[in-house]
């Protein structure tokens, strides 16, 4: 299935990577709940969390507001090292 | 304010809240897709079998017809209503931003299509009799109807054809 671009994506449509879907389970919500605290449709979580559609910076901060979280924690140009990574060394990283 | 601008704004209040998420399967839209465009084939081979003067020709083509009409009823129905797979009918305040963006892909891909199919309509009613095929006011008149579902179902088909099946709503 192709992906969606949005205006954020750059001229070869360059995918930017997020932490949604942990950011999500980690605050117990369902998508349909998040969905309604960004004012957006449930589909469209489920895009963002796959790496499907690139949000508008307007919804960018919208979700860092809303995880209270950086908006760098949340969204990168690069994959996410895992967390377990981070926060237990490389080591526990490459077993993930 | 008037009872006219109470049901207008009534109206516009409707049209801006959010737009469903339950699109149905793929497969049913598809389904839509093909029953829609299949009427048109229908009516046009109705109105071609019809033309003929003997009365089991005149049967096939009422039975074309009916089952034309069916088809666009159920296409209409399934494709035209108030949900995402409508989206280039819907104003922008009812759309999320993915939302507007993948009608935004759907007319980009249909306005080629369209208007091909509109030049070429024009291309063959300008020909005169320069052309060896059929011209007449049927073959114009189903062009121009052709033209039109294209201009009002196109891009919303593309939608229902291209879309994914959806994900569960509840999945945590």
């Amino acid at each position: 299935m192709s992906r969606t671009t949005s205006s954020s994506d750059g001229p070869e449509g360059a995918k930017i990577y997020n932490r949604l879907a942990v950011l999500r389970a980690e605050r117990g919500l369902s998508r349909q709940e998040l969905a309604d605290a960004l004012h957006v449709n449930y589909q469209t979580v489920g895009y963002l969390e796959r790496g499907e559609y690139n949000p508008s910076l307007e919804l960018a901060f919208r979700i860092a507001e809303y995880v209270e979280l950086p908006i760098d924690a949340i969204f990168s140009r690069t994959p996410f090292t895992p967390m377990s990574a981070e926060l237990y060394g490389s080591r526990a990283g490459e077993k993930v | 304010m008037s009872s006219t601008d109470e049901t207008r704004a009534r109206y516009d209040a409707m049209m801006m809240q959010p737009v469903s998420g339950q699109i149905g399967s793929r497969r049913r839209r598809r389904g839509s897709v093909v029953a829609l465009y299949g009427s048109y084939v229908l009516a046009c081979a109705s109105v071609a079998t019809a033309n003929f003067a003997t009365r089991p020709a005149q049967v096939i083509g009422l039975v074309l017809l009916i089952a034309g009409v069916a088809a666009a009823a159920y296409g209409v129905f399934t494709l035209l209503g108030r949900t995402f797979v409508n989206a280039p009918n819907i104003r922008d305040a009812a759309l999320d931003e993915r939302q507007r963006a993948r009608r935004n892909e759907a007319l980009v891909r249909a306005y080629p299509v369209i208007g091909m199919f509109t030049a070429l309509s024009l291309l063959y009613v300008m020909a005169g009799d320069a052309w060896p095929v059929v011209r007449n006011y049927t073959v114009i008149e189903a062009l121009f109807w052709g033209a039109f579902l294209l201009a009002i179902s196109l891009p919303s088909a593309i939608i229902a054809w291209t879309e994914p099946d959806p994900l569960v709503e509840a999945e945590p």
